[in-house]
């Protein structure tokens, strides 16, 4: 068994974190109390990646839940799926980090990391051939950002070979939550850029825009966060259910990232449509879905595909998919997409024979393209302006994080940038 | 260290890591359960500790440390200091010199508000943060320390008790590394003196302070005494073991 332990931190880590264990207890036929759903047929020869059986009727989520503040996590335990979880793997303190990275990363990190890591190498010990972490968390605010890079740190350190995914919210260019963002999510990326394997960026603003657009109303978070459920659950798949093409996170990895530090990623989901009455499957066209897959304004991070090329893409298709139309279509949509030089432009595919709950097939688009490299001119810029005026830097200097290493995450960013236009 | 073998550890610290879960589960539910949790996961690190592990030990038990200040009302400061003992003991067995002082000083802090009459912990960590500073090549530092220690632990158990020699023959070292023959000679005659009348049939203990001593004599130029006390030492070879306590003596560190 190849299992995956999925880690969630902070308020919006959380919420995704809701909505995906949502889906994928639907995926595998369980009731939201983990218990199996009778009239579901589901193949659950794979179920053991994402669920750890404790006994003949109930799954427990391969799941650890953080936050520094306890009003998401308490939630979801005082709601339907109130018996999903393992208490054991939930670790919720009352502070908070103030909507500031030092906070998370040093003052209130620094008191419950270890509890942390106590509780994921539990989760670890209860696999029998871990693949790997999938993290979701934001990086512009306290907990997901500060403690989140702290505990991406010391997974690094735990479990060095061990494939380390993570699913990173960004600040939007147009909504902000807080003036500090910059800077948090400038520390943030560093940490990510020198622990992570691949990082999903993504941006509620580019999310709410596909929503709106697609949805033909406007969408809530629990719209957005369903999207990123159904990107996360369609990458790992072919993991989880039979396919005629199965990939593996390493296997991702080893296509979707040309250079060290450059596995940043954007995604794209597609049919992206209301969900249909209970009972109801979405059934679009499969040539729709590959079109839709690959359009860029589908795509999950605020970037323009004009600017810039792609350094590499993977198209993962679930569902009722024949061999031959997803040939003849990612043919064409290979001839599109404007490819590095250097690089070859064949797309990795991935084909599982199992839809989302709720579809009869979708598409999953992840790509690395340079055109990434705006979202951190954006964030340095942001920082920059800030930073001249030492604006805010007695916040983190307060909780231990100085000038010097303000300025070196900068550099860091800066640095990812230029090797992203310089990959161009 | 544990005189379990490898396969008994790994089967106890198997159990030990399902009490913990358990236990976390249950503090989770209700927080009055969270001294349970502590000594549950003072007992894993224990066998993480003894199973080499030392990074996963040295983390449970700063968790344990945390949830102690947690429920510090509960548990009393008594509590603080002996998992910051234990924690620093940790360290100083995996020969992290710093995080051991740290965490004993920690413990020290605790015991310092909690009781005008320091406890034999206190005693531990005198010698314990002592024998940091010799190897760490602060002589000086390191005699203010053994002498707390050896103050402490005569108030405690009187002048012929196995702790007093314990800190004899550790001072003694101190002072043959500074090259303070003269005295290196004085106190660990005084522990061999203590030893021998405690174990008059021999014990590991009598040994090493032979070996200790023998060491003196061979660089004081006097080859015959360190030859006759090498042999007395080498006799006791297998005369038993090393007594195990089970109380704050047992994190007690020895040359």
């Amino acid at each position: 068994m190849r299992e995956i332990l999925s880690i969630h931190v902070g308020q919006c880590g959380n919420q995704i974190g809701e909505q995906f264990w949502r889906l994928v207890t639907r995926e595998h036929g369980l009731n939201l109390d983990g218990s199996p759903n009778a009239s579901a047929h589901t193949d659950r020869r794979n179920q053991g990646v994402f669920f750890d059986q404790v006994s003949p009727t109930k799954f427990v989520p391969r799941a650890v839940l953080v936050d520094l503040e306890p009003g998401v996590i308490s939630r979801v335990e005082g709601g339907d799926m109130a018996e999903l979880f393992d208490s054991g793997s939930i670790v919720k303190k009352i502070p908070g980090a103030a909507n500031n990275w030092a906070r998370g990363y040093k003052v209130e990190g620094e008191k419950v990391i270890d509890q942390i890591m106590n509780v994921i190498d539990s989760a670890v010990e209860k696999t029998e051939s871990l693949q790997g972490f999938m993290v979701t968390h934001s990086i512009g605010g306290g907990s997901g950002s500060g403690l989140g890079s702290l505990i991406i740190e010391r997974l690094r350190q735990a479990y060095p070979r061990k494939k380390l995914f993570t699913f990173s919210v960004a600040p939007s260019p147009l909504i902000s939550d807080s003036a500090i963002e910059p800077y948090n999510a400038t520390l943030t990326l560093q940490k990510l850029k020198e622990n992570a394997d691949a990082v999903v960026l993504l941006d509620n603003h580019a999310l709410f825009k596909i929503a709106s657009a697609k949805l033909k109303r406007s969408p809530n978070y629990m719209d957005l966060n369903n999207i990123i459920a159904l990107i996360m659950s369609s990458i790992t798949a072919s993991l989880r259910f039979p396919g005629s093409l199965n990939t593996d996170l390493g296997e991702f990895l080893v296509n979707l990232v040309p250079f060290p530090g450059n596995h940043f990623l954007t995604a794209s989901f597609a049919p992206m449509v209301a969900a249909t009455a209970e009972g109801g499957k979405v059934n679009a066209a499969f040539d729709d879905v590959v079109q839709e897959t690959f359009s860029p304004e589908n795509f999950t991070a605020a970037l323009d595909f004009q600017q810039g090329v792609y350094l590499s893409a993977c198209g993962l298709f679930r569902g009722h998919v024949s061999a031959k139309e997803v040939d003849a279509n990612m043919a064409d949509i290979r001839g599109t997409l404007n490819f590095a030089s250097y690089v070859p432009t064949g797309i990795k595919i991935g084909v599982t024979e199992t839809p989302p709950e709720g579809f009869e097939r979708s598409g999953l688009a992840l790509v690395n393209h340079t055109g990434i490299a705006q979202v951190f001119d954006r964030l340095v810029g942001q920082f920059d302006a800030m930073f001249e005026n030492r604006a805010y830097t007695h916040w983190f200097e307060a909780a231990g994080v100085d000038h010097a290493q303000l300025e070196a995450a900068r550099h860091s960013v800066a640095d990812l940038a230029q090797s992203y236009k310089d990959a161009a | 260290m544990s005189d379990l073998t490898p396969q008994q550890l790994k089967d106890e610290s198997r159990r030990a890591a399902r009490a913990v879960d358990s236990m976390r589960r249950a503090a989770h539910a209700d927080p009055a359960q969270l001294p349970s949790l502590i000594n549950a996961l003072k007992r894993l690190a224990r066998l993480r500790s003894d199973q080499g592990e030392h990074h996963r030990a040295a983390s449970l038990y700063l968790e344990a440390l945390n949830h102690v200040t947690e429920c510090e009302d509960q548990l009393g400061r008594g509590e603080v200091a002996a998992l910051a003992a234990n924690l620093a003991y940790h360290y100083d067995r995996a020969e992290t010199w710093d995080p051991a002082a740290k965490y004993y000083r920690r413990a020290l802090e605790a015991i310092g508000s909690a009781d005008p009459d320091p406890p034999e912990l206190a005693a531990v960590i005198h010698n314990n943060l002592a024998m940091i500073l010799r190897r760490q090549g602060s002589y000086e530092s390191a005699e203010a320390y053994y002498k707390l220690a050896l103050k402490e632990f005569i108030g405690l158990n009187g002048e012929r008790h196995h702790t007093v020699a314990s800190v004899y023959n550790n001072y003694g070292a101190c002072c043959y590394a500074a090259r303070d023959l003269k005295r290196a000679r004085e106190f660990h005659e005084k522990a061999l003196d203590i030893r021998s009348a405690l174990y008059p049939n021999g014990h590991p203990d009598v040994a090493q302070s032979c070996q200790n001593l023998a060491a003196v004599f061979d660089t004081l130029n006097q080859p015959d005494k360190a030859a006759d006390l090498r042999r007395q030492g080498e006799s006791m070879a297998g005369t038993g073991k090393r007594t195990k306590a089970t109380d704050a003596t047992g994190l007690l560190r020895g040359s």
